[in-house]
């Protein structure tokens, strides 16, 4: 038997090149994809403005808990109040990280995706960009949108407001998005390196958001000292209006969050490299 | 061309693979027959570098696939008929996979076309049977018109109706000059697919042949023979058949020896026979006499 092994679909075939560019959009138009995306996003947007207008609102006594006076609980703090929906947006997009970095594990896809892109860190780099290409323009829309909002709503209730132009405010607006997309980045992470949507969401909602406050909490004051450095504490320093004396200042917070960022990247990477697919 | 070269691989106690060296040639079909956990898809993940192994080298086209610059255009692959996520439509699952090689939406739709998914294209692939999941597979593998098609089980699931159109396809890129490689654990599919043979058993090669050189070898003279003497004749037998067995009172498969030979043998003897048979294997039996030691009859690795 002969056999043509003339290469007459070479020609074309460089034009097939594996790009980290194209592995992005590839990513980008995974998550577009997917109405799971859109309902997300939709639905952060939605908790942040409208928790930041029913908190200014009860603050202001126009709801009340029937006692009259705003409800115990609630800081006075204006910026604080109006902000009141960061948590519920923390909670939406670090899913929403864990979702993107697991999915393709439920499915198998996984497979056909790393034998599209073999090298491995393209698609690692390529899901983080495209998630923070969702991420932060939702998060800064949806938390100025509550600021606005919230001051508004303030303001017509004769209550005290801070301006956008006040730089704790603007370090408070700008901390919460980066705090988000962080813990967005982290969903993504423990869910490449666990390869289980539950698993990872129960450790990033469960380690990472509730386990340290719960800390925090219970333990005794001497350890505060380690507990600071906890993700969550770390980030207190450009989330929270009154940085507490007992925290990291503003610099080392961004410092000791930006480390952990790069910590679970890095054993996602490792173990997306690593690993059998 | 794909260069397999003392592979192993272990997943705990189990050795998946074992030293493993092949070679699949362009031009041809090559078929990679074994039973069910033999090794086949292990191998083929391996030769994708999706897993890695303990031991021995890939070489796609000469290169590591890892180290490859245009992967979708030296080796397209089906490796699971469910490998794609529920909730997005088929053409969104191949748009996200092409672009990550600059592949054309022209040219995704064009694949679409080919295996047949045009009509369901847009809705989710949550609701594919198991033949249009296998579809959207082979699609997958043809994204890049690749030098190389690597399908692992790619019939499972088709109607009789898929099985036709995926040899004549098979047949069509083996002709362009192509490399094609697929694994089936049916012999019966291979037979009418494959231009060469390797079998795989127990994670060990136990044949690498052309089917042509396969079937000749296979279709070993074996004679059925029933006989009240039956158990004597096998005794006179024992020396010169390669193996003969009383398959039942009175009945005696021989191998090795031709009905007159046998014959002969029963006469000098003063056997009676009532009856002389040759029998033809078929090469399901002969490629289950080649991996029948090798099949795993447990599941638990400590068996194993
Ligand atoms: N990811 C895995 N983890 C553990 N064992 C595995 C894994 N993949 C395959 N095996 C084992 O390796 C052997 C070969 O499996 P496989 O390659 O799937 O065989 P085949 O495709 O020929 O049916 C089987 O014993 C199987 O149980
Ligand atoms: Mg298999």
């Amino acid at each position: 038997m002969t056999i043509d092994t003339s290469h007459k679909f070479e020609v074309d075939a460089l034009k097939l090149k594996l790009t980290f560019g194209r592995v992005v959009k590839s990513e980008i138009l995974k998550l577009r994809s997917l109405r799971s995306t859109w309902i997300m996003m939709l639905a952060m947007l939605a908790l942040f403005i409208a928790f930041g207008a029913l908190a200014a609102l009860s603050t202001t006594g126009q709801i009340s808990d029937g006692s009259g006076g705003p409800p115990e609980g609630f800081a006075l703090d204006p910026v604080t109040t109006v902000l009141a929906g960061g948590g519920f947006a923390v909670l939406v997009m670090s899913v929403f990280g864990v979702i993107s970095g697991a999915r393709e594990y439920n499915s198998g896809m996984i497979r056909a995706t790393l034998s599209f892109v073999p090298r491995r860190l393209y698609v690692l780099w390529a899901k983080v960009i495209a998630l923070l290409i969702f991420v932060i323009p939702v998060t800064v829309i949806a938390a100025f949108g509550a600021f606005v909002l919230g001051m508004a709503v303030l303001s017509g209730a004769g209550s005290e407001t801070v301006a956008l132009s006040d730089p704790d405010a603007q370090r408070v607006l700008l901390g919460t998005a980066v705090y988000i997309a962080g813990l967005a980045i982290i969903g993504l992470a423990l869910g490449i390196a666990m390869r289980s949507m539950p698993g990872a969401i129960a450790t990033v909602i469960g380690g990472v958001l509730i386990l340290p406050a719960l800390l925090t909490a219970l333990l005794p004051e001497s350890w505060r000292s380690v507990l600071k450095f906890l993700p969550s504490n770390a980030a207190a320093a450009f989330t929270e209006v009154e940085v507490r004396v007992d925290m990291l200042a503003l610099g080392p917070g961004i410092t000791v969050f930006a480390a952990w960022l790069a910590l679970s990247l890095a054993v996602a990477g490792f173990l997306l490299v690593r690993r059998d697919a | 061309m794909i260069e397999v070269s003392n592979l192993t691989k272990r997943y705990g106690k189990v050795t998946a693979v074992d030293d493993v060296s092949f070679t699949v040639n362009p031009g041809v079909v090559t078929g990679f027959l074994g039973p069910n956990g033999a090794g086949k898809s292990t191998t083929m993940r391996m030769i994708l570098g999706l897993d890695k192994p303990d031991a021995g080298t890939v070489l796609v086209n000469g290169l590591s696939y890892r180290a490859a610059r245009t992967p979708v255009a030296e080796i397209g692959a089906l490796l699971e008929a469910k490998g794609f996520d529920r909730a997005r439509s088929a053409r969104n699952h191949l748009r996200a996979l092409a672009s990550t090689s600059g592949i054309s939406t022209k040219r995704v739709d064009e694949v679409l076309g080919l295996v047949g998914l045009s009509e369901i294209a847009n809705s989710k692939a949550g609701g594919f049977s198991l033949g249009m999941g296998q579809r959207l597979g082979i699609a997958v593998a043809l994204l890049g018109d690749p030098r190389m098609v690597m399908l692992d089980e790619p019939v499972n699931g088709l109607d009789p109706d898929g099985v036709l159109w995926i040899r004549n396809l098979l047949r069509q890129l083996a002709d362009e000059g192509r490399t094609v490689f697929l694994s089936s654990h049916l012999m019966t599919e291979m037979e009418l697919i494959a231009d060469q043979l390797i079998i795989i058993g127990r994670g060990r090669i136990m044949a690498d042949t052309s089917m042509r050189e396969f079937i000749a070898a296979s279709s070993a003279n074996r004679v059925r023979v029933v006989s009240p003497g039956a158990a004597e004749l096998k005794n006179r037998l024992e020396t010169r058949a390669n193996e003969s067995e009383l398959v039942d009172s009175g009945v005696l498969v021989v191998s090795g020896l031709s009905s007159a030979e046998i014959g002969q043998e029963a006469f000098a003897a003063g056997i009676v026979l009532h009856e002389l048979t040759p029998l033809s294997a078929s090469l399901e039996e002969a490629f289950m006499e080649l991996t029948r030691d090798s099949v795993q009859f447990h599941t638990d690795g400590a068996a194993a």
